[in-house]
């Protein structure tokens, strides 16, 4: 019973996040979305339908995917502190979508390129997988070290390479929904929710995973198996999000948190909450980005690692029970 | 019935299992003893396929566990390790419930009374004691529907009361079942174990 | 028959969201030619090496360009290709200043390094700096200042009479300055002191950037551009290209929701050339306002 109210409450706060988002912005409407509806012609109905609404599905869909992918990064390595980008997730889908659009085969924000970051993306985890000396501090520092790698791969094709689209290395750091067009989104949202999907079935096997690898395996669950199910499905979340609007952090590290203090440590029934608490955040940290300085707007990333980073750190101190720390 | 054939392990060139021949039969709650070093852990883990063997066959009910998948082997054989990784809040009910229903024992509610955590079901394993945490990890252990039940120290932590309670209830599940326990503080127990490996 | 039933269609469909444009209209450096005045002065120095932002043609446009001897990057009309350039990625190199043997070095603000320059003064050789312009009001005072230091005062005033007397009719027709760099995720709307809006306001045409944004330079944002709705986009050719030409621009968020998107009318000016605040500027300005007359309607 409580599950239910918790759904309706984040879909009411959800679905009025998304209404604003339409409604707010720099262009004052001079009629309402619902008369909007189904019209295309106007300046009113191109800024709703042509920019608002495509930006405000871009941070639903990455704040959800960002969500998602936290938790299961946290799972999967039972690290509280771990997110995709420290196991070279995030500058392998950098790098992917770099280098098409730098030797030209697709330009910003095509499919190619939501293809080639996802491919890249999964390639640098399993590699900082594969060549890590241990599984603790060892894989962190692996994943820091290939992540260092492969951005500077990045930086280097950006500067040698003038491709339209390229973008520099600051808009891949602090990420933005600023470039987002519709079309793009149209792109990653199915790449997105096969990682959903993915992910929703590696959760389930999360809560056994998190004894341990070897009680996973006497519990009859493959470790191994969990492990590579867990990398492909956070290459589908991360690498469509990172080649469209850049890092946003913090957003993968603060979500699970939040779930956790609301609905408790399981990953499977709390996989969904991941979604939701991810899309939310986001539609807020975007409408901060385009209202707080009219009509400048702030880079996304910025406002996540403002809020998120002191947010995490009193999330951690009010309540570490939550997570206990070992080794 | 496991059985091993001349199993031998090297860990960094060192070898710790020697030659070892034995069995696990249905029906009997066997004693695993040996000095520090000597392999108890070791052993338990090749049993549960966690590490292979450098030599020498292990089989169930003569089937080679090599040729056994994962969730094959955990329909045959139970492992409680000798320290469980609790990290997250997990309520003490969550734990016993990780598995689907169908794969849990039908003595349950037994098992978690005879190991008195029906006071503890609503708690967060990582705010119980270190004797509490010993005992949730026995039971998800205890409640995985399966044939054998290795043990690896499970009452290093108890007190003697404890002990005899969760002997007798080991008892109780070796009448159907095969149960292999590793104990150091076993020497008063004796006479509850049907026999005793000793390694070397 | 069959073949104009799709031609019509696109025609149907193209009235719809205004009549397109077809080409885009672009102001280059070989359509000026750099207005040289004749004075019948003798400056005061014979070698001069212009190191100044922009100095080299406006030493050449009062009439002496014979007497320059090295010239800055910047300076980059055809008419001066021949004098060597004096600094190496914007930095002065000294061993090639002295081999010109200047009696006359014109620099700015941003002449550097400042040890090159402390090393040319201990020569004795005449050092002058030249205030910048970012606007076209600049243009007379950065002209008056070189011309003072040749002492060719006459040939400054001749050549301040091009943009007094240059007038345009009003228009009504709303123009936006957009500087980007694609490949450096540099997307700007220009908007009051931008210097486009110097020039937007000389040519007679609305600058809708500077009316909506108090600062020069603004990161583009969809909303805003929609919100001004320019018919027609002023963009540097390069900067053009660095968005993957017209289509590239297009695809960025709220162009293709204005007037000037929607039609594809855009003008653009060579990179060196719209914002020099020189003697070319003068020429530049009917061209500029042809070009936007061309695709505004």
């Amino acid at each position: 019973m409580k599950r239910a109210w918790l759904y309706l409450l984040m879909t009411s706060i959800l679905l009025g996040l998304f209404f604003l988002s339409l409604q707010v912005g720099v262009v004052h409407l001079h009629s309402s979305i619902w008369d909007l509806i189904g019209k295309h012609d106007g300046v009113d109905a191109a800024t709703v339908w042509e920019v608002r609404f495509p930006r405000a599905m871009g941070a639903v869909i990455a704040g959800a995917a960002l969500g998602i992918a936290g938790a299961l990064s946290q799972g999967i390595f039972r690290n509280p502190l771990a997110e995709p980008a420290l196991i070279g997730l995030t500058s392998g889908s950098i790098l992917g979508t770099i280098a098409v659009i730098s030797s030209g085969m697709a330009a910003f924000g095509s499919r190619t390129n939501v293809e080639s970051a996802i491919l890249f993306a999964a390639l640098s985890a399993f590699l900082v997988y594969w060549i890590s000396p241990s599984k603790g501090f060892g894989f962190l520092i692996t994943g820091i070290a290939i992540s260092a790698i492969l951005i500077a791969i990045s930086g280097l094709l950006i500067s040698i390479s003038a491709r339209p689209g390229i973008q520099s290395l600051s808009f891949w750091n602090f990420g933005s929904l600023s470039l987002l067009s519709s079309h793009t989104v149209r792109v990653i949202a199915p790449f997105c929710e096969f990682g959903f999907i993915l992910a929703l079935f590696v959760s389930r096997r999360l809560d056994i995973y998190s004894l341990g690898e070897s009680s996973a395996h006497y519990l009859g669950q493959n470790p191994k198996r969990t492990r590579a199910l867990a990398i492909i499905a956070l290459a589908f979340l991360i690498g469509p999000v990172v080649s469209a609007v850049g890092t946003i952090a913090f957003v993968g590290l603060l979500v699970p948190h939040i779930v956790r203090l609301l609905v408790g440590p399981g990953h499977r029934k709390a996989l969904t909450y991941n979604a939701f608490v991810g899309a939310i955040l986001l539609l807020i940290a975007d409408l901060l980005a385009r209202m707080l300085f009219q009509p400048h707007e702030i880079p996304l990333g910025l406002i996540t690692s403002i809020i998120g980073a002191p947010a995490l750190i009193i999330l951690l101190r009010v309540k570490n029970s939550q997570w206990v720390a070992h080794d | 019935m496991i059985n091993l054939e001349k199993v031998s392990f090297y860990r960094a060139d060192k070898l710790i299992i020697d030659d070892f021949d034995g069995q696990l039969n249905s029906g009997e709650l066997v004693l695993l003893t040996g000095a520090n070093g000597a392999g108890k852990s070791t052993l338990i883990q090749l049993i549960a396929g966690v590490l292979k063997p450098n030599g020498g066959r292990i089989t169930f009910n003569g089937k080679d566990l090599s040729e056994i998948n994962c969730k094959d082997q955990a329909l045959l054989r139970s492992v409680c390790p000798q320290r469980r990784d609790f990290h997250l809040a997990f309520k003490v009910k969550d734990l016993t419930e990780l598995l689907p229903a169908q794969r849990r024992s039908f003595a349950l509610q037994n098992i978690i009374e005879a190991l008195e955590l029906d006071k503890l079901m609503h708690l967060p394993v990582i705010q119980l004691s270190l004797g509490e945490q010993q005992r949730v990890s026995l039971a998800i252990a205890l409640v995985q529907e399966s044939n054998f039940y290795l043990l690896d120290e499970p009452f290093s932590a108890q007190d003697s009361q404890s002990i005899i309670r969760i002997i007798k209830l080991l008892k109780s599940i070796a009448n159907e079942k095969g149960v292999l326990v590793i104990s150091h503080s076993a020497e008063n127990l004796h006479s509850y174990f049907d026999r005793e490996i000793k390694l070397s | 028959m069959k073949r104009l039933i799709p031609i019509t269609l696109a025609a149907l469909l193209l009235t719809g969201c205004g009549s397109p444009v077809n080409a885009t209209p672009s102001v280059g450096p070989s359509q000026i030619k750099l207005p040289i005045v004749s004075s019948g002065e003798m400056p005061k120095y014979k070698r001069v090496v212009a190191l100044a932002d922009g100095s080299a043609e406006i030493v050449a446009s009062l009439g002496f360009k014979d007497y320059l001897v090295g010239r800055d990057i910047a300076s980059t009309m055809p008419e001066l290709k021949n004098i060597p350039v004096d600094t190496d990625a914007h930095q002065v190199s000294v061993e090639r200043v002295l081999t010109q043997k200047p009696d006359l070095i014109l620099i700015d603000s941003n002449t550097s390094p400042t040890s090159a320059l402390n090393t040319l003064k201990q020569t004795g050789i005449k050092i002058v700096s030249i205030p910048s312009s970012f606007s076209l009001a600049n243009i007379p005072v950065k002209e008056a200042a070189i011309a003072n230091a040749l002492g060719v005062m006459k040939a400054a005033d001749l050549l301040k009479r091009d943009l007094v007397s240059a007038t345009f009719a009003p228009s009504q027709t709303k123009v936006v300055f957009l500087y980007l760099r694609g490949t450096a995720s540099i997307y700007l709307v220009g908007g009051k002191g931008s210097g486009a809006d110097s020039i937007l306001e000389k040519i007679g045409v609305r600058d809708v950037g500077a009316e909506n944004l108090k600062t020069p330079f603004t990161a583009l944002s969809a909303e805003a551009l929609i919100k001004m709705n320019p018919d027609v986009i002023l963009l540097m050719t390069k900067g053009l290209d660095s968005v993957g030409g017209i289509s590239g621009l297009v695809s960025l968020p709220g162009i293709a929701q204005t007037s000037a998107g929607k039609r594809r009318a855009i003008v653009t000016v060579d990179d060196s050339l719209l914002l020099s605040f020189g003697p070319r500027t003068a020429p530049m300005l009917p061209l500029l306002r042809n070009a936007i007359d061309k695709v505004a309607k």
